[in-house]
């Protein structure tokens, strides 16, 4: 099975140690994984922001860049949500384009969902001493109905006790440009759902999406919040050697 | 007391956060408004046939608006009443006050209208010398504040008991009471007692509408006080002012949709008081108005119709998006500067007043989806905000430096080798600048480092990295 | 042009359509007549289920519920909720030829007298055209029998209810309307689920906002 690895722009420039941790769940779980090197951004940005021309131009480019994968797998739930939800309706009116954009968003996946639904992965044999509260990014749960799937896998994280956050998936604040536009209101969103990852006794959030915990990172730390964020690849596949985000060296 | 400017939601925004009793009041959303739809949906089995049914009645009955208005006026001048058909919101406001000066009203009972509040209604009876006389407890207390509501079904959820307790202790001097109330049950039996005297001597009730029923030319109306069933009856005229699309065809269609509403907006299975009313007093009739008139509100919603915005016309005014909004429990309704706030009101509001007037209400959000989640009408909100964004953009009415930075990013993301060139660049720079592993100042990106951290980048990107160890 | 030709040559604009034809006009007259509604399982029973039902989600509304067998039992409960409420033992009620009986009752140790509420009357007593166990609510409508005061302006309203007037659901209630399949309907039917009540204050609930504090539900197995 040839999966191309969509390794999402904040992966890439970021934080790549989810990019290789998400290579090797894959491989794990028996995947032939190619990273297409033409690969930029899925247009997420633009599509929200109103600029509908530059984001199918990335659309038309991303599909290109993919076409000879049997599955196209990506570590973030709004990346993923983009290829598979948005990319028919956004070249619909398109001749050329429409068929093969349903085509190629079929094959297109979140890394924890195609792990556990089309590999069939039901172990990992990791481990981290903590606790940890799960947040579902909106994409994800919204968009994608992932909610099993991360918790399934997280369940078999040895040392790792998993909470239920209790805000009603309450979103973080992040949503892209929004969180610049708009900071205070995204820090006083981020605020909350830290509260309630504190009122829970966890000491982490884990969750598929970076923006998000760049988002929940960068905000407990200027506010001296003690929660770690991790990403759910690195948490399943082991690399915990990596300090947490926005967390230095010890 | 003076509203905040339609533009500056930003400023609006930033007070808002930091009004200690409005965060208050807003802290009560989750465990009030949001549970107790949860819980009355969870005793209700059949609520996603519902959802479904209520969808496609709606959509049915927008498809043939025009046969099922006709059908509409036709009952009601068979039953003794007056159609008012309305362009825009100064049709409407003229029709009502013709109406009232045939009557020679002086004193005019309101029942909670949304549409009422989207004419100005109550401005123009003042204007011209007629009384209006909120009788909603929540409408009553804003008109003495004169304050404008802050959520569609809940108009005072940002006061607490104090300034309710002030605002009647100044206002309710002149019948003679001068203790300021401490206890809601208390401020309860005053208003009661001040609004029956002006319930007993009006000259017309208006009320608003949830639905219009084409089948039998009724109004329905629902209520938890009982005060729309005492507007509609006491005085000798009764007008019911409404827009177009509140029609649905039949009773059964309006039992559907009553059947979500009252749980979506607070979580009961149906109000204290909901009523079909139609025309004037029958012969024989023990009580009733000796007239009965229905203004139609156009205002926009006819060529909403033919628009990308169509589906927002089957709301049904629940509120249960804006209950749900991470954005507005945060900032409260009067942020957005406009009586339709939260999720709907970021759609309806650049449609009533034009996108210049309000650029930030469809920016303002995550676009998180929760509202198009809870919404019994499926209205997909998310997919209708962006379509502002991109009329926006199309109207060149984002900021000069956003358009700047889109074009740049853009530029370098549909080229590939630049990209990675530029990606390695940043990542270095960035890393670098780190310090704990976080940049506390970004420059030209303040916009996140006043707020929060920036997490350092690694160092260098992963394509940079997998390429570098495919390599022998 | 008119506002009504113009707003409805905007909605055929909008809908990309000119007038319906004739045909397509009948097929919605006749859906007019009502499509089948869902009906809540909660709205289906037996007799003595839907009675049980009635009396559980009228409780949950705030609303109270006595089962009296009888017209003497039913005079006897009128006195028992009066005294208990500390309420005048005078009452104002419907002149419903449908309730006459009740001022016929002998030595019930309270008084009654007939029409509209007046502001100082604090009892209102009617009857209700239909019980709905689906919520616990009473089906009144307005016609010579009922001066919709006595539900609204008293403190407390209590409701004579007739054990066979108990049915699943509202449609089912609002079937006694239909003439011929479409419903013809007086001036106001109004469906009372509870007391009045508003949670505008801090969002907690007060009852008696305008209308009745207390609505008793008196269900009388045997009618006269």
């Amino acid at each position: 099975m040839r999966v191309g690895l969509f390794v999402t722009c904040l992966v890439d420039l970021i934080r790549p140690s989810i990019g290789f941790a998400s290579l090797r769940l894959l491989e794990a779980a028996g995947c032939e994984v190619v990273v297409p090197a033409m690969q930029t951004c899925c247009g997420q940005p633009a599509y929200n922001a109103g600029r509908r021309i530059d984001a199918k131009d990335l659309a038309k480019a991303t599909i290109a860049a993919f076409e000879d994968c049997d599955h196209v797998v990506a570590p973030s739930g709004s990346c993923a949500a983009m290829l598979r939800v948005h990319y028919p309706s956004l070249l619909a009116d398109e001749p050329d384009w429409a068929e093969r954009a349903r085509a190629f968003a079929a094959r297109c996946h979140e890394l924890v969902a195609f792990l556990v639904t089309v590999r069939k992965m039901s172990s990992v044999s990791s481990r981290l001493n903590g606790v940890a509260a799960y947040h579902d990014s909106c994409s994800a749960l919204r968009e994608l109905a992932i909610h099993e799937e991360p918790r399934r896998l997280l369940a078999q994280v040895e040392g790792l006790t998993l909470r239920e956050l209790g805000d009603g998936n309450q979103c973080c604040g992040f949503g892209g440009a929004f969180c610049v536009k708009y900071p205070e209101i995204a820090a006083r969103i981020a605020r909350d759902k830290l509260a309630a990852a504190k009122r829970t006794g966890a000491d982490m959030i884990v969750s598929s999406d970076l923006g998000c915990l760049l988002h929940l990172a960068g905000l407990a730390s200027r506010e001296g919040v003690a929660i770690s964020c991790r990403h759910v690849a690195e948490v399943l596949a082991g690399e915990i050697e990596t300090p947490a985000i926005g967390e230095g060296r010890r | 007391m003076s509203e905040p400017l339609l533009r500056d939601f930003p400023t609006a925004a930033k007070r808002a956060l930091a009004d200690a009793a409005l965060q208050q009041a807003l802290a009560n959303i989750p465990a009030g408004f949001q549970e107790k739809r949860r819980a009355a949906i969870a005793r209700f089995p059949e609520w996603d046939r519902l959802i479904d049914a209520a969808v496609h009645i709606k959509n049915h009955t927008l498809d043939h608006l025009d046969f099922y208005l006709e059908a509409f006026e036709a009952k009601v001048r068979e039953a003794g009443g007056g159609v008012h058909w309305c362009r825009d919101a100064g049709e409407a406001r003229d029709a009502v006050l013709a109406i009232c000066r045939e009557a020679k009203a002086k004193r005019a009972l309101k029942s909670k209208s949304m549409i009422a509040e989207e004419i100005a209604l109550n401005d123009c009876l003042e204007e011209n010398g007629i009384e209006p006389v909120e009788t909603d407890l929540g409408e009553y207390v804003l008109q003495l504040r004169d304050e404008a509501p802050s959520h569609i079904i809940a108009p005072i959820i940002h006061l607490n008991r104090g300034q309710i307790a002030d605002s009647f202790l100044g206002a309710h001097r002149k019948y003679g009471k001068t203790r300021r109330l401490e206890s809601a049950r208390e401020l309860l039996d005053e208003a009661r007692e001040i609004l029956r005297e002006k319930f007993l001597t009006a000259d017309v009730g208006i009320t608003g509408a949830n639905l219009l029923v084409a089948e039998t030319g009724s109004a329905v109306i629902v209520t938890n006080e009982g005060n729309a069933d005492l507007t509609m009856t006491l005085p000798r005229v009764h007008i019911v002012i409404a827009s177009i699309e509140k029609l649905v065809p039949s009773v059964g269609d309006a039992w559907n949709v009553l059947r979500l509403l009252a749980r979506s907006a607070t979580g009961q299975d149906i109000t204290a008081y909901t009523t079909f009313v139609g025309g004037k007093s029958r012969a024989g009739d023990a009580d009733g108005p000796a007239s009965f008139h229905v203004v139609l509100l156009d205002n926009g919603r006819s060529e909403m119709l033919g628009s990308g915005f169509r589906d927002m016309l089957r709301c049904i005014r629940c509120a249960a998006c804006m209950n749900h909004c991470p954005v507005y429990g945060v900032i409260g309704g009067h942020a957005y500067a406009s009586i339709y706030p939260g999720p709907m009101g970021a759609v309806l509001t650049p449609w009533l007043a034009g996108i210049a007037q309000a650029p930030h209400l469809p920016n303002a959000s995550t676009l998180c989806g929760r509202c198009e989640e809870v919404c019994p009408m499926r209205i997909p909100i998310p997919r209708m905000l962006r379509l502002w964004r991109e009329r926006e953009e199309k109207a060149g009415l984002s900021s000069r430096s956003s358009r700047a930075a889109y074009s740049l990013w853009a530029f370098a993301a549909k080229r590939p080798r630049l990209y990675r060139r530029l990606a390695r660049l940043f990542a270095r720079i960035f890393s670098r600048m780190g310090k704990d592993g976080k940049l506390r100042r970004i420059p030209l990106g303040s916009a996140w480092t006043d707020t929060r951290d920036f997490p350092a980048p690694e160092g260098e990107t992963f394509q940079a990295l997998y390429a570098r160890r495919r390599k022998p | 042009m008119n506002p009504r030709a113009e707003i409805l040559g905007h909605i055929r604009a909008s809908l990309k359509r000119g007038p319906l034809s004739a045909e397509a006009a009948r097929a919605l007259e006749l859906r007019l007549a009502g499509a089948p509604s869902i009906v809540a399982e909660r709205a289906k029973g037996s007799a003595p289920e839907l009675l049980g039902r009635f009396c559980e989600m009228a409780k949950r509304s705030g609303a109270t519920v006595a089962l009296v067998e009888d017209v003497r039992e039913l005079g006897r409960e009128i006195a028992r909720f009066l005294a208990q409420e500390s309420l005048p033992r005078a009452l104002r009620m419907a002149p419903d030829p449908g309730l006459d009986y009740i001022a016929l009752i002998k030595q019930t140790g309270f008084s009654i007298a007939r029409g509209g509420a007046d502001p100082s009357d604090r009892v209102g007593l009617t009857g209700a055209l239909a019980g709905i166990a689906e919520t616990g609510t009473l089906m009144l409508a307005s016609g010579p029998s009922l001066p919709m005061t006595l539900a609204l302006l008293v403190e407390a309203h209590i409701v004579v209810l007739a054990r066979a007037a108990i049915v699943g659901s509202y449609e089912e209630a609002m079937n006694c309307f239909r003439a011929g399949g479409a419903h013809v309907l007086p001036r106001a039917v109004t469906f009372i689920t509870g007391p009045s009540r508003s949670a505008d204050i801090e969002q907690k609930i007060q009852y008696g906002a305008h209308g009745p504090r207390r609505l008793h539900i008196v269900v009388l197995e045997t009618s006269p």
